[in-house]
């Protein structure tokens, strides 16, 4: 029985990972927004099993409570043994016209609350000396393209973070995994046309339980986004202009 | 953007498609919609019940969280846009199952009420509606009613089968029952003839929990109503294990089958197949739930099967005093109009009654053909079928239909006024539009 610690707990794909987690009967705390949803997530994960579920509803760009929060779980749960990182915010192409309070918002939510809860939650993982935790980044990512550049650089923000995090911790015993989905459908990607690409938030979640239990570095899901990525931080720049999309 | 039910005819094209993934944002939805709504669930119904030609859709499957679950009494608290698939999966470890289940796992407990569906076991547990002990009904208005046999009573009433129109169900309240594995114990025997089915289900009837019959519609003559009758109940002697609940389809249809497949040859030759699998005139096994309840789920995607024309769904129930003439009759005259069917299933109805307004089963023997949907010959052709269905005290399915007229619906159904009365004047679906002339 496994304390988690789940960040961004009303999104389609963090849903999923507590249900994964309620199934094998974990106790589970969820920090988000939104109270009510909070409510609807917690009754849904104790029903499937959870030993115990508590939430945590406030502003997730406040780092007063980023601190509170996850004081109060580690509280609760005496130590963190999974945490995961799954708020985020995708921004309608407006900021290419000019809408610059776009920009603010994305990079405050996607770069400066998720960096500020990886921080303070390591902390609480250093007090004991060991954890493990999931942050959900995205192909998007890997490389800058024209329609969703600024999703993807506040998501590469997050991989070099990571990244440098790895090189800290690299002979202890905690362990952090660079999550990079590629096309889900959830709420996030509600008004994303869906292709023949697009995974379920459920198969998502699964293959990150997975790798963030085994300790993965980076983990594309589902795998084939790996090979995609590559083939397309691959392509030279005199090619890859032409290319609409 | 074209949508369909399950049976792909009719198609339509709604307004907007709404899909909230809480139940707060399904609230705000329907209170602020121009023009009609109609919630859509896994879209598993023929025909247009589902359907909302010109209005809004609010598609349900996204609320699919548990609320509470109590392992006493096997009292199971749900939003409604959860499966059935979802329920059996969570139930079956923890020692129960779904108290009624469609031929197929991929149904919302929001449309199982709404269309007050049926299974295999009509004769011992009744519909999808006697099982439900309370659920919540949002209105346009902004109203939510919580609904019971003590509480709200007509809206309870007429929600049970009342296809969506009454509001959103958001929050539901089912009974689930005892079970002890996801195993049932089937007896297939070979019949050959309409009476020898009849004389099976007498006979089973205090015996076995779960009876059906496959009926080989391309059979003539004397033939007519030969199949293969299966009585089944719980297998008491395997019980759930972590491996042995989930069921993965093993194949999913990829294309549309072009037009010349669907002819009286490929359906006969599939008739012949499935009936001579069955080796011996009978044959006992303990099967997968999945296998029993759930055949179709095998492949993903089926329906495509009938290509793009899509597929019409004819079921009708009629007394037991009248069955053993009006089956065969009506079958017959599907064989020499060679409209063939791939699957004819026989069931028996028993005399729970069920707490809707509007519900299909009566006691008796219930029928249903899949035709491909070939033209307007076909339409013609059922509207004959209906006459004589409803000369012998019988009536049609809404979840299966796309083409029943006014007069027929109003006749098999009286109590449509009062759903008339009230339903959510927002609320309003192509088939009611269809079945009643009205507007909403």
């Amino acid at each position: 029985m496994k304390s988690i610690l789940i960040v961004g707990a009303t999104s389609s794909i963090a849903s999923e990972i507590g249900r994964l987690h309620a199934h094998t009967g974990d106790r589970i705390v969820l920090v988000a927004r939104n109270a009510s949803k909070l409510i609807a997530i917690q009754n849904d994960l104790k029903s499937r099993g959870a030993e115990s579920v508590e939430f945590l509803a406030g502003d997730l760009t406040s780092v007063e409570f980023v601190r509170s929060s996850v004081e109060s779980a580690r509280v609760w749960l005496k130590q963190i043994d999974v945490a995961y990182i799954c708020h985020g915010t995708l921004p309608s192409s407006d900021y290419a016209k000019g809408n610059l309070e776009v920009i603010q918002e994305t990079v405050s939510v996607n770069v400066a609350s998720a960096f500020s809860f990886i921080e303070e939650i390591l902390q609480a993982m250093e007090i004991v000396g060991s954890g493990k935790m999931g942050v959900i980044s995205s192909v998007a990512g890997d490389r800058g393209r024209k329609s969703n550049y600024l999703y993807g650089a506040t998501k590469a923000a997050v991989s070099v973070f990571l990244e440098g995090i790895h090189h800290r911790f690299a002979f202890s015993q905690i362990s952090i995994t660079d999550i990079r989905p590629g096309f889900v459908d959830t709420a996030m990607t509600a008004n994303v046309k869906k292709g023949a690409l697009f995974a379920s938030a459920e198969r998502v979640a699964r293959d990150i339980v997975a790798g963030v239990e085994s300790g993965r570095r980076v983990l594309y899901t589902p795998p084939f986004w790996r090979v995609i990525m590559f083939v397309v931080r691959s392509i030279p720049h005199f090619i890859f202009k032409r290319l609409n999309f | 953007m074209s949508i369909s039910s399950w049976g792909r005819y009719p198609k339509s094209t709604p307004s907007s498609i709404l899909t909230p993934f809480f139940i707060a944002d399904a609230l705000a939805s329907i209170q602020s919609i121009e023009g009609s709504i109609l919630p859509f669930g896994l879209g598993r119904s023929y025909g247009d019940v589902c359907l909302n030609n010109g209005g809004s859709l609010l598609v349900t499957s996204r609320l699919n969280r548990l609320i509470s679950w109590d392992q006493m009494s096997g009292i199971l608290e749900c939003e409604s846009g959860t499966s059935i698939q979802t329920i059996i999966e969570f139930a079956l470890p923890r020692g129960y199952f779904i108290a009624v289940s469609p031929g197929t796992k991929y149904v919302t407990v929001g449309g199982a009420i709404a269309n007050d569906i049926h299974g295999k076991g009509h004769h011992v547990t009744g519909t999808f509606g006697c099982h439900v002990l309370e659920f919540d009904v949002a209105q346009s208005s902004g109203e939510v009613f919580t609904c019971s046999l003590s509480q709200n009573k007509n809206l309870f009433s007429a929600t049970i089968g009342g296809l969506g129109l009454t509001g959103l169900i958001t929050r539901v309240k089912l009974q689930l029952k005892p079970c002890p594995g996801p195993y049932v114990v089937q007896e297939s025997i070979k019949t050959s003839t309409i009476d020898e089915n009849f004389e099976h289900f007498q006979n089973a009837d205090s015996k076995f929990e779960y009876t059906v019959a496959w009926l080989d519609s391309t059979a003539k003559g004397k033939n007519i109503g030969r199949g293969i009758f299966m009585q089944a109940n719980d297998d008491p002697f395997r019980a759930a294990t972590p491996d042995n609940i989930k069921t993965s389809p093993l194949a999913v249809f990829p294309f549309d089958a072009p037009n010349f497949l669907l002819n009286n040859p490929s359906i006969t030759a599939f008739n012949n197949l499935y009936r001579a699998k069955q080796f011996t005139s009978k044959r006992v096994d303990s099967i997968h739930y999945s296998s029993f309840w759930h055949p179709l789920d095998i492949v993903n995607d089926w329906n495509r099967a009938y290509g793009k024309r899509g597929l019409l769904q004819y079921q009708f129930v009629v007394p037991m005093s009248t069955a053993s003439h009006v089956i065969p009759e009506v079958l017959e005259r599907f064989a020499k109009k060679r409209f063939g069917s791939f699957l004819t299933v026989l069931k028996i109805f028993g005399d729970k009654p069920s707490p809707g307004l509007i519900s299909f089963p009566l006691p008796g023997a219930t029928l249903t053909l899949d035709i491909p949907m070939v033209g307007p010959e076909l339409l013609s052709f059922l509207d004959e079928m209906d006459v004589v269905v409803l000369k012998h005290g019988g009536r049609l399915y809404p979840a299966k239909d796309a083409r029943m007229s006014s007069e027929v619906f109003q006749e098999c159904f009286p109590n449509w006024r009062k759903l008339s009365e009230i339903k959510d004047p927002h609320f309003s679906s192509s088939f009611w539009r269809r079945v009643t002339n009205q507007h909403t």
